[in-house]
C-alpha cells in the first residue's frame, strides 16, 4: 500500500507491506542511519524518533499506521554543522559515552523539553524510563537536560 | 608516597623526558619533578572527539556501513541444552529463493580453538569449534545461512530439520565437579588455582570462633545497546577480512589464522566503533561464522544477532559460588578459607584465568595474616561465561568484603572501623602474588574521604524507620588492576607523525569502547608536544595497518596506552627540539617550544613550528615520525570505598538507593569527566548486579527463561541512587601516565556488596547471600 509520510520536513511516499516497519524504512530507504536497532521489541529506546512530537519506539511501529503523520529523526534535530543545543549539551556535559542510545536520548529529551520547558529532574528521569544506557548511569544525561531546560 | 599527593587544582606537569633519557621511560615514564607549569590539557574536561558525530546520530557503526553484494546472515541456535546431532536435513533451506550458502559442522573448519586466545602459544583449553556435532547449551550454534537478504535467510533457518539425541545436563558448577556428565570430551574441570599465605589450618586449629558467611553471584549479561554485528569479506586471492565493533582486532587475527590455517599476512581484522563493550567484544563469536559463509559464498556477509542472541548465546558474567570461613581468636580474623566456584558454561573460554586475576588482587585490599583461596572452574551447560568489567573482582570482594562485614556484626563491631584493621597498606606483601608489589595502596584514604563525604557518622544516628519504611547503611570496599604485568605480557604499540601544518596522526590499534580513551591519548600527546588535542587524529585499528594492541580490557587503555603515547611524543618532541637546535643554530637546551614556534632563549630568533617541519622536509629531507611499543613492567591497584543509603519498603520489598558516594582513587585525573562518567556507568552496572539483573537457566531442560528486555530488566535513569556523588582522591600514581590509573572497571567492583550491606543494615544484620537481592527476597527475610 501507498502511504505518505513527512520526514524531516520531506513529504514521501512508501510502497509498503503491513510487516514494514519505521525503522527499516528510515534505516533502509532513506538511508537515516542515526535511528539505531537495539533490541526489536520497543524495549531499549535506542529507535526514538519524534511522531507528531511525541517521542516513540520505531522498531515495532508499522510504517502504514505514520500515513500522513509527520516523523523528525535525529538527524532532524541537527547535525555536525548545525547541532541542536540539545546535542551540544550531550557533548559537553558527557552524556555520551559509546553513543549507540544517544539518538534516542535526545529524541527523547527534545519530547519532553518541547512540551513542559522547564521539567524538574524527576520529570526528567520518568521520562527516560523507555530508554536504556549502559554506559553513563543516566547522571550526565539528566544533567545535559536540566542544563538545556535552564538554558531554554 | 604523600610526595606525590596533590590537590586537584594544583595538578602541575611533570618535566618531560627527552629522548636522551628514553632508556629510562619503560619504568618510570612521568615522574613529578618540582620546576613544572600548569598543565594545557591533562586534567581539562575535554570533550569526546567523535562526541558530536554522536550526538546527531552520524558516526556510523558497522551497521550503518554499506558494503557492496552484502549477503546477509542468520543462525539456527539449539532448542536444547545439551545433547548430540544425530542429522542435518538442509534441503529444504537451500530451496528457499536468495540462499547463497549454508554452514554447519559438516562443511565448516574442524579445528578447535578458544576464542579468547591473545597470542597462538596461549594453553587455555581449545574447546570450540565453528559448528560442532555436539550442541552444549540452550542457543548453541547449529547451523547458518547466508541470503541475499534478511528475511530470505530467517525463511531458510526455519526449514533446516536437525535431529537431536538428547543428553542430560548439569548447570551448576559444583554439582558439574562431581557430574558423570561430560560437557567437553576433557570433562568439566578446568585448571584449579589454590594458593596459601601462612598457615590457614594451623589458624583454624588455634581459633576460638569461626564464623562462615556464603555468597552465590548470578550470571548477569553485559547488555551492550549495540548488538553483536560483523562483516566477514574472504576474497579471492584467499585474503579474509572482517569488520567488527572488536575491543581488540589481533585476537581476533590470531584465532581466525588458526581456525582456517591462513597465513598472518592473509587476515585483516578491523575495529568499527563500539557501542558498548564491558567484555563481551573482546575474542571471537561471529567472525568465523561470517568468514565461512562468505567463503562459500563469494560475497561478504553479515551477521547482526538479535537482542536474545545476544544475552543467551554470547557470554555473561561469571556465576560464582562462594564459601568463606573465617577463623577467629579473641575477637580478631586470625584466618580466612576460601573456595570459590566458577561457572564457565560450555567452554573453557578465559575462565581459568579470572583466578589468576584475582589472587593478583586480594592482598592489594585485604591483608590477612593467613588466608587461603581456592578457585575451582567447572564447565556446565548454562550458557557461555567470560569477561566483564571487573574480571573476577566484584565477584570475589563481594564474597570477601561481606564476610568481613558479616564478622563485623556478628561480633558487635563497627563495620567499617573493623576492617580498617585488615586493609592492606602500603608496600605490604603481596602474599599470593608476589611478583605483583602491592606498593602505594590508598584504600585507607578512600574509606576516611568517603566516610566524611557520605557523612557515615551522622547518618548512623538518622531514624532507621518511618512508616512503612526501614533505612539502612553500607560500605563496601575494592579494588581492580590496572593491565596484565608483571605476570603476562602487556604490550602497545604505536605511530605518532607529523603533518605539515603541525597537526599530528596517531596510529594506535588500541579499541576505544566509547569511554573516551582516544580523547586521553590526545590529550597526553597534546599536553607534551602543545599541539591542541582537536589537531590530533587517531587511526581506526586494523591488523594490517596500526601497531599491535593486547585489547581494550583489563582496564589497559589509559594505563598502557597512556604511556605508550608518553613515549612516542617524547620522542617527537625530541626530533622537533633537535632540528629546532639545528636550524636556530644553538644549544638543546637552549629551544623552547611553543605551541606555534621554537625560539631560542638566548638571541630570541625563532622559527615557526610550520616553517621548521617545511625546513625538515625539504632541506633535511626527513619526515617527523617515529614508531615504539610500550610493555608495562607494573600493575597499580585502582582503589575504591563506596557509601550507600536504602530505603525499603517493607510492603513491596522494593529496595531504593536514596544516597551514594563513590570514593576513589585513579591516579592524578587525566579527564575528570571521563572519570566521573566511567564511575557512574560502574556503578549502574553495579546496582543492577546486586537488585535485578540474572539471566536465570531452567534447572530441568537448561533453557534460558528471560533471555529478553521484557523479563530481564536493566537500572533504568528511575533505579539510580537520588543523591550520587563521585569524589576521587587525585593520589599521583608514579607508574602512570601522568600519574593517572585507570578506573572502568574499578569504578563496578565495590558496588553491589555495598548495596548488600546497606540492604543488610536496614534488615538489622541480616545476611544476603545471594545476588541480585529481589523484593520477594526482601519480604522473605522481613518475615524471618
Amino acid at each position: 500500500m501507498l502511504v505518505n509520510i513527512k520526514i524531516n520536513g520531506h513529504s514521501y511516499e512508501f510502497d509498503v507491506t503491513k510487516k514494514d516497519i519505521v525503522l527499516n524504512v528510515l534505516r533502509n530507504r532513506l538511508g537515516l542511519t542515526g535511528t539505531k536497532f537495539g533490541c526489536g521489541t520497543g524495549d531499549c529506546g535506542a529507535c526514538k524518533i519524534l511522531l507528531d512530537g511525541e517521542a516513540v519506539n520505531s522498531c515495532t511501529l508499522p510504517a502504514w499506521r505514520c500515513d500522513g503523520k509527520e516523523i523528525v529523526t535525529i538527524e532532524g534535530i541537527g547535525n555536525v554543522s548545525n547541532p541542536h543545543p540539545i546535542q551540544e549539551a550531550f557533548v559537553e556535559g558527557g552524556a555520551i559515552q559509546c553513543g549507540f542510545c544517544t539518538p534516542g536520548m535526545i529524541i527523547t529529551a527534545k519530547a519532553l523539553l518541547d512540551k513542559n520547558s522547564n521539567p524538574t529532574e524527576e520529570e526528567i528521569r520518568e521520562s527516560f524510563k523507555n530508554n536504556l544506557c549502559r554506559c553513563t548511569g543516566y547522571v550526565k544525561i539528566i544533567d545535559s537536560v536540566k542544563k538545556c531546560s535552564k538554558e531554554s | 608516597m604523600e610526595n606525590y599527593s596533590l590537590e586537584k587544582e594544583k595538578i602541575k606537569r611533570p618535566n618531560p623526558i627527552t629522548f636522551k633519557e628514553k632508556e629510562k621511560i619503560d619504568i618510570v615514564v612521568s615522574e613529578r619533578k618540582e620546576d613544572t607549569i600548569e598543565p594545557e590539557y591533562v586534567g581539562k574536561r575535554e570533550i569526546l572527539a567523535d562526541g558530536l558525530l554522536k550526538a546527531c546520530g552520524q558516526l556510523d557503526y558497522l551497521d550503518d556501513m554499506s558494503f557492496q553484494d552484502l549477503l546477509y546472515g542468520k543462525i539456527l541456535r539449539s532448542t536444547i541444552a545439551h545433547g548430540k546431532i544425530l542429522s542435518i536435513d538442509t534441503e529444504e533451506a537451500s530451496k528457499v529463493p536468495g540462499v547463497k550458502a549454508i554452514a554447519t559442522w559438516e562443511n565448516t573448519s574442524p579445528i578447535r580453538y578458544n576464542s579468547l586466545v591473545r597470542s597462538i602459544k596461549d594453553d587455555f583449553g581449545m574447546t570450540e569449534k565453528i559448528f560442532d556435532n555436539v550442541v552444549r547449551q540452550y542457543g548453541d550454534r547449529v547451523a547458518a545461512v547466508a541470503a541475499e537478504t534478511e528475511e530470505a535467510a530467517k525463511e531458510a533457518i526455519k526449514k533446516i530439520r536437525v535431529e537431536y539425541e538428547e543428553y542430560p545436563g548439569v548447570y551448576d558448577p559444583e554439582e558439574a565437579y562431581y557430574s558423570d556428565i561430560k560437557i567437553q570430551p576433557e570433562g568439566n574441570r578446568l585448571p584449579v588455582t589454590s594458593r596459601e599465605a601462612g598457615d590457614v589450618e594451623n589458624a583454624f586449629r588455634e581459633a576460638d570462633d569461626i564464623i562462615e558467611y556464603n555468597l552465590n553471584t548470578p550470571m548477569v549479561h553485559h547488555l551492550t545497546l549495540e548488538p553483536h554485528v560483523c562483516v566477514a569479506k574472504w576474497d579471492p586471492g584467499n585474503e579474509l577480512t572482517v569488520w567488527a565493533p572488536q575491543q581488540g582486532v589481533f585476537g581476533v587475527q590470531i584465532n581466525l589464522c588458526k581456525i582456517f590455517e591462513l597465513p598472518y599476512s592473509k587476515v585483516r581484522a578491523i575495529r568499527t566503533p563500539l557501542g558498548g563493550g564491558f567484555g563481551v567484544k573482546v575474542g571471537i563469536i561471529l567472525e568465523p561464522i561470517c568468514a565461512e559463509l562468505s567463503r562459500m559464498a563469494g560475497r561478504p556477509v553479515k551477521i547482526r544477532l538479535t537482542r536474545e542472541e545476544c544475552m543467551v548465546s554470547t557470554w555473561t558474567r561469571h556465576s560464582t559460588k562462594t564459601y568463606i570461613r573465617t577463623a577467629l581468636k579473641e575477637g580478631e580474623i586470625t584466618g580466612v578459607d576460601i573456595r570459590h566456584f566458577l561457572n564457565a558454561g560450555p567452554h573453557a573460554s578465559n575462565t581459568a584465568s579470572i583466578p589468576f586475576a584475582q589472587v593478583a588482587k586480594i592482598y592489594k585490599l585485604y591483608n590477612f595474616e593467613n588466608l587461603k583461596f581456592t578457585a575451582i572452574p567447572v564447565l556446565t551447560n548454562t550458557p557461555l561465561q567470560g569477561a566483564m568489567r571487573g574480571f573476577g573482582s566484584p565477584q570475589i570482594f563481594a564474597a570477601l568484603d561481606s564476610a568481613v562485614e558479616n564478622v563485623a556484626i556478628k561480633c558487635g563491631k563497627e563495620p567499617l572501623e573493623f576492617r580498617k584493621k585488615y586493609t592492606a597498606k602500603s608496600n605490604d606483601y603481596n602474599y599470593l602474588d608476589p611478583k605483583d608489589a602491592v606498593d602505594d595502596c590508598t584504600i585507607d584514604r578512600c574509606i576516611e574521604k568517603g566516610k566524611e563525604v557520605f557523612d557515615w557518622e551522622g547518618k548512623k544516628l538518622l531514624p532507621k524507620t518511618e512508616g512503612k519504611y526501614i533505612y539502612g547503611n553500607g560500605i563496601g570496599l575494592g579494588v581492580h588492576d590496572n593491565g596484565i604485568a608483571p605476570n603476562e605480557p602487556d604490550i602497545t604499540g604505536m605511530t605518532l607523525s607529523v603533518y605539515e601544518d603541525g597537526s599530528l596522526c596517531l596510529s594506535t590499534g588500541i579499541c576505544d569502547h566509547g569511554g573516551g580513551s582516544y580523547t586521553i591519548l590526545r590529550q597526553i600527546i597534546g599536553e607534551i608536544l602543545l599541539v591542541p588535542p582537536q589537531k590530533i587524529s587517531v587511526e581506526t585499528p586494523d591488523t594490517k595497518e596500526t601497531p599491535y594492541d593486547l585489547g581494550a580490557y583489563a582496564s589497559r587503555n589509559t594505563w598502557v596506552g597512556g604511556n605508550c603515547a608518553i613515549k612516542v611524543a617524547n620522542q617527537i618532541k625530541d626530533k622537533l627540539l633537535e632540528y629546532a637546535k639545528e636550524y636556530l643554530e644553538c644549544e638543546y637546551e637552549d629551544v623552547i617550544m611553543l605551541e606555534d614556534r621554537f625560539i631560542d632563549k638566548n638571541n630570541k630568533k625563532e622559527i615557526s613550528r610550520v616553517d621548521l617541519i617545511s625546513w625538515v622536509f625539504f632541506t633535511k629531507k626527513e619526515k617527523i615520525m617515529v614508531s615504539d611499543y610500550f610493555s608495562s613492567k607494573k600493575n597499580a591497584g585502582s582503589y575504591g570505598a563506596h557509601f550507600a543509603r536504602v530505603r525499603l519498603d517493607t510492603e513491596t520489598g522494593e529496595v531504593k538507593i536514596i544516597d551514594y558516594v563513590a570514593c576513589c582513587d585513579a591516579g592524578n585525573p587525566i579527564n575528570p569527566m571521563l572519570l566521573e562518567g566511567q564511575v557512574e556507568g560502574g556503578i549502574q552496572n553495579g546496582i543492577g548486579l546486586a537488585l535485578m539483573e540474572e539471566l536465570l537457566v531452567d534447572k530441568r531442560s537448561g533453557r534460558v527463561l528471560n533471555g529478553n528486555l521484557k523479563k530481564y530488566k536493566i537500572p533504568i535513569a528511575t533505579d539510580m541512587p537520588e543523591n550520587l556523588r563521585v569524589v576521587f582522591l587525585n593520589v599521583y600514581e608514579k607508574a602512570g601516565p601522568f600519574g593517572a590509573k585507570s578506573i572502568g572497571e574499578a569504578a563496578t567492583v565495590p558496588v553491589a556488596h555495598t548495596v548488600a550491606h546497606a540492604i543488610s543494615d536496614a534488615l538489622g544484620g541480616k545476611e544476603i547471600n545471594k545476588y541480585p537481592i529481589t523484593p520477594e527476597m526482601i519480604l522473605l527475610k522481613l518475615k524471618s
